[in-house]
């Protein structure tokens, strides 16, 4: 089973209004969603809509106001997928 | 009754719309339409269900993935979301045009500041004085030759010596020395004192400018101007070349993210001026996109 890690990385590669500062091959975790990586509050919501997808999670976006790193992010992941 | 959805999420108070025309919308549609204003993104894509006519704010086309039944997407942008611009079975309309006079007119205030040596390091500077350039004898390209493209030409033109253009196709225009295709960038790149961008962000321009297409052809002393994206750059690239060629400059209207971050890399640099997306505000711009919004409103109520 990919990791969650690897999860983030292929929906950020893959969502088209989703932009990255930095190249994906860089992303540990510790990163700051938007000082880091560049993505701002709405990026965020498209990448929760991807994520909230494919874990068929049903959330609601309020789950996106809360994220701040890649780490939270992974944490949404892990808690998430099967 | 069909229902119109208000995507109204910007968190910058400045383009919230505007009361007086939330209420305008409702007094000319609510006998026709279920109208719903959706002003934050909690909740958003549950609200977007069962939209038949969306317009407001830029969103993911992953919002609307729940609706079957959308007819039509109007944005408030000329920049249409990547996720938005191959969409074949939905009409996607945007704003453009209607900021183009703000954005070009922002673009020639850039280019005054920089032409008068305001955005500088010491070679700009004498006895503590900035001193100016004479655009006269100098060359300026401008790529992406749209609306504002043409308008920033016409204000530009009579300040450079020679005015180059860098396009997907070819227009022509009697203010313009030399016309260069898409393909030609690297050519068009060598010759340019002054650089504006004006091109929209698509799958094509997206980090198309980089070290080995754009940096390695430009002159050491040039100023380019950013009015398209940040995104049409390879960020590394960019710092790379204004770290070091200390003679050019580069101010932008956009970055990546936005906010700029205050200890982001660009602002330790001197050869670097930012604006925070301003380039649009303008006191009608409002008026001018409601008035838009009315016409693409319209347009389909009559098609029904």
């Amino acid at each position: 089973m990919s990791s969650s890690l690897d999860i983030f990385k292929r929906i950020i590669t893959d969502t088209e209004d989703i932009f990255i500062r930095i190249p994906i091959t860089e992303i540990a975790g510790k990163e700051k969603l938007n000082d880091d990586l560049g993505i701002d509050s709405l990026g965020k919501v498209n990448l929760f809509y991807e994520i909230s997808d494919e874990l068929e999670t049903g959330d609601d976006e309020d789950v996106a106001v809360s994220w701040s790193t890649v780490d939270d992010v992974l944490r949404y992941i892990d808690e998430n997928k099967s | 009754m069909k229902k119109l959805s208000v995507v109204n999420i910007s968190k910058d108070p400045f383009w919230k719309l505007p009361k007086h025309m939330s209420q305008a919308l409702i007094e000319r549609y609510s006998n026709k339409l279920d109208i719903d204003f959706i002003d934050e993104t909690s909740g958003m894509r549950e609200s977007l269900k069962d939209s038949h006519f969306v317009v407001g704010m830029p969103f993911s086309k992953s919002a609307l993935k729940k609706n079957q039944v959308l007819e039509r997407v109007h944005f408030w942008t000329a920049q249409v979301p990547l996720s938005w611009q191959n969409t074949a079975n939905i009409p996607v309309s945007n704003s453009i045009g209607v900021n183009s006079d703000s954005v070009s007119e922002h673009g020639l205030f850039l280019c005054l500041k920089a032409l008068r040596g305001e955005v500088s390091n010491k070679e700009f500077r004498k006895d503590g004085f900035a001193i100016a350039q004479s655009p006269k004898n100098l060359s300026c390209g401008i790529v992406g030759f749209g609306n504002i493209g043409e308008l920033l030409l016409k204000s530009v033109s009579p300040l450079f010596g020679k005015k180059n253009i860098l396009s997907r196709s070819k227009k022509s225009n009697n203010n313009i020395d030399n016309f260069f295709l898409s393909e030609q960038l690297g050519e068009f790149s060598k010759l340019n004192d002054y650089i504006f961008l004006t091109m929209p962000l698509t799958e094509k321009t997206r980090h198309s400018l980089d070290r080995e297409s754009f940096f390695s052809h430009l002159k050491n002393n040039v100023t380019i101007i950013n009015l398209s994206r940040a995104e049409v750059f390879k960020e590394d690239d960019l710092i790379e070349f204004f770290k070091d060629n200390v003679s050019a400059r580069y101010l932008t209207d956009v970055t990546t993210p936005e906010p700029y971050p205050e200890n982001g890399v660009l602002r330790e640099m001197d050869n670097v001026f930012i604006t925070p997306h301003i380039a649009g505000r303008r006191d009608d711009i409002w008026d001018l996109l409601f008035e838009r919004t009315i016409q693409e409103m319209d347009k389909w109520i009559s098609n029904e």
